[in-house]
């Protein structure tokens, strides 16, 4: 008997990997979440009880701060797509020794740490920072612009640059991997630039933008960082209650089943997205090798 | 389609494309070189040479892809230079189809109908373009779903479908096996016989050339080498390299004797002796020149003076290789070794007389 | 490594009974513990503080630094904290670890210096359990002032001024229920003493002012760190603070420090023994926690780090600018004073507060 030994095996080790250090937390996290809490002695109760999933679908908060974390992450991911896609296409077009250059440059707010990035962001948008400065001392304004820090707005555009190189690679990618000559071809069929980058290149690069997508939709969604050192006093995530739960308010069942809520949320958003991709052509053709 | 031929056929209608000094260079080296050409309507036109002569650098500036870098390149009376692909009357197959593989064939060949915000229904005319190219039931397919045979005829299909004043083909049947090769030549030649529009060719395979082709023209380094029809190129191939490239032949070096230059006939010394042949024009007394010997000019006399040669040699058979149909025979002769076809075949080594009718034999430029 | 990790810890080893030895005054006991690790904030653990005590006892304090409240407890409820000898419960949430059981009672008789300490922190019922047996004993403390730019405000701040939207944009606020709820309390008229006793009501209108707050905050600060970069770039002009920001930016922008009239937030930080410590290091962490009360922890604190401790003992030596410093020049403060503590239906105030935030 021989084993058949495919490159699906090889997945193996992983996916047991991923057994144990993402499903065996997750229920962890359901049992919790039926437990309540003695705040006399402070020790979970091992007594089945719904009081934490009736606060988390009665209280309004809960499914407040979801939907704007799931807003941010599609805000973020729609915004990361027109404002990558251009530069994956730039990239693309390079010569290949300034491609390599363009993915240094591309990459390098990933170099710095998170904390550095956001108070240098501070640094830039600040009342007295760079930009309120340089709009002071040519006069367009007279008083500094308060928006550009501790509001949504700062948190987008941050969201927004901090994302943008895991929309931009794999658009860049799949740019590379779209054969020249369809772009000719449909060239040579009547298509203007716009027309052949509309009905090829954009329809066979959708697997790349739909990884960019799915990335800053994660990355966005979850962020808890940006959203609470830069966000201002609107800065409050899931994930920052979540962490106030666990921590401060030493409440593990109602920060369990709002954890699971939120993860419920995010991964009916990433399959809706998933489902939506697979309908698209151009993605169909890619996955099953079609380019070749 | 178009109808009968106009009756002013004779008078040498202007050429559909004029190339004129058309260069392409990429860095040091130019991929074509001072490309003068005319093609004319409704002619099947072919480049032939080995790769990396120029002739797909040539169709794709036809088509627009690349940009001649000098020389002028007019179609239908008009310059082409600062137009963009789009914008020609000109479609192309490509060497791997690039059909649209998100695409249906029916919507592969419906591409250039649905580009303009108004187009009429193209579901006419491209049922119409796929029963041209018997492709008609795999409407609905995707091109992974196809042999490649099928999807050459679409991809076909789809360049045809936009009527393009000419068709250029890159090497569109070099991807498929022999025999399904030869079936599609003939359908290419039965459909450009049908459509009457100008094709522009491109292939390495000479076989193929002249099974499709009014006009061949042979392509070396850049430069056109012969422009011909295919009988012309295989009887009075302009050099060596001709020679060489298209058939089987035997180049034999010699110098030219005396030429009769309006006659075509001239007399060249060679190791088999002095031959008297038609020749290429322009050869002097004095040059260089070679003999041309195709193996089917030259016969093989092994036992009694059947019939006689006006020039024969004595040899030895040296090599003996089984064809099917015939045998192909290498003999030396003089030093030389000449390559001859019989159907009988002699055994290696036995002596022999190889006969030659010069008159069938041609006298030509050494090659590049 | 593993070798010269050994011989490290045979000649501090070493060096201790030797000092031991030499200075005759330490007991047997200290002899027997080479190092005691106490786990505690940066701020108060300074590693110049306790070099005089290493010296007197020849005993290592291995110092542990907290990251958070919250993670000092889990810590030790969950006993990861295995090798902590002496750790450092706040004041208000001291009765979360009585609770939970995991302090050892304390022998008062064996810290003399306790006589010195001022009535508010000896008497203070905050570090006892139901029957009266105190588990913890109150050390450092200071208050949570609001901190401002002269050169921005008009006038002192006091509470109302966090509320005023004269200051829109321009201030910050703790993000932390406890205190946070209870100044909006105080300006929604509570009484001080009823302040961290809210009922519903109250509580629901406490809610509603912090709501109308929110747009006029500029931030909810974190870590002190985080205030002190958003006064030092001119993002926030007035703060519920910590004194951190008036000492790191006096001489560089205009600070003040205002100490509001209607209840100033103290904080303080109580040493503790866990309920397993066995008596010999028992033995060793008494002297510890006489030697905080005592004179030399007490100096070096106040010079170094601005705190006072609980103790009255050096108040006397110190001039009144030092004295005024960490808010001992007049003891009165004492009286404006409120000891935030966490109520019983603390998780009631989280849930208010995640609200406020998530409005």
């Amino acid at each position: 008997m021989k084993l058949p030994l495919s490159r699906a095996h090889l997945a193996i080790p992983v996916a047991f990997l991923l057994f144990l250090g993402c499903l065996l937390p997750l229920i962890l996290l359901l049992v919790f979440s039926v437990f309540t809490v003695d705040m006399d002695a402070f020790v979970m109760v091992p007594a089945f009880s719904p009081q934490a999933w009736a606060q988390m679908l009665t209280k309004p908060v809960f499914a407040f701060l979801i939907g704007k974390a799931v807003m941010f992450g599609l805000g973020t991911a729609v915004l990361a797509a027109f404002a990558g896609y251009p530069v994956a296409l730039a990239i693309a077009s390079l010569a290949p020794a300034w491609k390599g250059i363009a993915s240094v440059i591309l990459l390098t707010p990933l170099y710095t740490g998170e904390i550095v990035r956001i108070y240098a962001w501070r640094i830039v948008l600040g009342s007295e920072g760079l930009v309120n400065t340089l709009l002071m001392w040519l006069g367009v304004i007279h008083a500094p612009l308060k928006f550009l820090l501790f509001t949504p707005f700062t948190t987008h555009l941050v969201l927004l640059y901090n994302t943008l190189p895991f929309m931009v690679l794999p658009i860049w990618l799949s740019i590379e991997l779209v054969d020249r000559r369809l772009i000719e071809a449909a060239r040579d069929l009547g298509a203007r630039p716009l027309h052949a980058f509309l009905r090829v290149t954009l329809p066979l690069t959708t697997p790349g933008l739909s990884v960019g997508l799915f990335a800053v939709f994660a990355l966005a969604a979850g962020d808890m960082l940006t959203p609470s050192l830069l966000g201002g006093p609107s800065g409050v995530t899931p994930m920052s209650m979540i962490d106030n739960l666990f921590g401060t308010a030493f409440d593990w069942p109602l920060a369990s089943a709002l954890s699971l809520s939120l993860l419920l949320v995010l991964l009916a958003c990433a399959t809706v997205m998933s489902w939506l991709v697979l309908r698209l052509k151009g993605a169909r053709a890619v996955f099953r090798g079609g380019m070749r | 389609m178009h109808g009968a031929l106009p009756v002013t056929e004779t008078m040498s209608p202007p050429p559909l494309l004029m190339a004129r000094g058309l260069v392409k260079a990429y860095g040091s080296s130019r991929a074509v070189d001072g490309v003068d050409l005319d093609i004319p309507e409704r002619a099947f036109t072919t480049f032939l040479g080995p790769s990396g002569c120029g002739k797909t650098t040539i169709l794709r500036m036809i088509a627009g892809f690349e940009k001649p870098d000098g020389g002028s390149l007019v179609l239908d009376g008009r310059s082409l230079i600062d137009v963009p692909p789009e914008r020609r009357p000109v479609n192309t197959v490509f060497q791997n189809y690039a059909l649209f593989p998100h695409l249906t064939v029916f919507e592969n060949v419906a591409f250039s109908l649905t580009l303009r915000r108004r187009s009429p229904d193209p579901a006419p005319r491209v049922m119409r373009a796929l029963e041209t190219v018997h492709m008609s039931e795999f409407g609905n397919r995707y091109p992974h779903q196809l042999s490649g045979g099928q999807q050459q005829r679409v991809a076909v299909a789809r360049a045809m479908v936009a009527e393009p004043h000419l068709l250029l083909l890159d090497e569109p049947l070099s991807a498929l096996d022999r025999k399904m090769r030869s079936h599609l030549q003939i359908e290419l030649k039965d459909l450009q016989r049908r459509l009457g529009i100008a094709f522009v060719y491109v292939t390495h395979d000479q076989e193929e050339a002249f099974a499709l082709s009014d006009v061949v023209v042979v392509m070396n380094r850049g430069r056109i080498v012969q422009r011909a029809d295919p009988a012309t190129l295989y009887a009075r191939p302009a050099n060596g390299f001709v020679a060489d490239f298209i058939g089987s032949a035997t180049l034999v070096a010699g110098t030219v004797m005396s030429g009769s230059a309006g006659q075509g006939m001239a007399s060249m010394e060679t190791a088999l002796g002095i031959i008297q042949a038609p020749v290429v024009e322009g050869l002097s007394p004095g040059d260089p020149a070679l003999l041309v010997l195709r193996p089917e000019h030259l016969a093989l006399r092994r036992e009694g003076p059947d019939r006689h040669f006006p020039a024969e040699w004595p040899g030895i058979v040296r090599h003996v290789v089984y064809q099917g149909s015939s045998y192909m025979i290498e003999a030396e002769c003089a030093g030389i070794l000449l390559r001859l076809s019989a159907l009988m075949p002699p055994r290696i080594g036995e002596s022999v007389a190889i006969g030659l009718d010069p008159a069938r034999a041609f006298i030509t430029r050494p090659g590049e | 490594m593993a070798f010269t990790m050994t011989r490290r810890n045979a000649l501090a080893t070493m060096a201790g009974g030797a000092a031991a030895g030499l200075l005759g005054r330490a007991g047997t006991a200290s002899a027997a513990v080479p190092e005691m690790v106490w786990a505690t904030w940066d701020s108060n653990g300074h590693p110049e503080y306790v070099v005089p005590f290493q010296k007197d006892t020849g005993t290592t304090i291995k110092l542990s630094y907290l990251s958070s409240e919250d993670a000092q407890f889990a810590a030790l409820k969950t006993g990861s904290a295995a090798d902590w000898d002496m750790i450092n419960p706040s004041l208000n949430g001291s009765w979360r670890y009585i609770k939970a059981g995991l302090l050892k009672k304390l022998d008062l008789s064996q810290i003399p210096n306790v006589a010195k300490m001022y009535d508010v922190f000896r008497t203070t019922k905050k570090v006892q359990n139901d029957a009266g047996d105190t588990f913890a004993i109150p050390y450092l403390w200071g208050l949570n002032p609001i901190v401002y730019r002269t050169d921005k405000l008009d006038k002192e701040p006091d509470y109302t001024t966090l509320f005023d939207k004269k200051y829109a944009g321009q201030l910050a606020m703790r993000d932390y229920a406890l205190e946070s709820i209870a100044i909006a309390g105080l300006v929604v008229g509570v009484p001080r003493d009823k302040v961290f006793t809210m009922d519903a009501k109250e509580l629901a209108e406490a809610k509603k002012l912090l709501i109308t707050q929110k747009p006029l905050l500029r931030a909810y600060w974190q870590t002190i760190g985080d205030l002190t970069n958003l006064f030092a770039t001119g993002e926030v002009t007035c703060a519920f603070s910590w004194r951190v920001p008036y000492d790191e930016l006096q001489g560089k922008m205009a600070m003040g420090m205002a100490k509001p009239k209607a209840g100033v937030m103290g904080w303080c930080d109580c040493f503790a023994m866990p309920a397993s410590l066995p008596d010999d290091k028992a033995a060793v962490a008494y002297k510890f926690i006489d030697y905080l009360l005592g004179p030399t922890y007490s100096s070096l604190v106040a010079k170094i780090g601005h705190y006072a401790t609980t103790s009255s003992v050096i108040r006397d030596q110190l001039s009144k600018e030092e004295q005024a410093t960490i808010f001992i020049d007049d003891m009165d403060v004492m009286k404006s004073f409120m000891w935030p503590v966490a109520p019983d239906n603390y998780s009631d105030w989280l849930k208010i507060w995640n609200e406020v935030k998530a409005s």
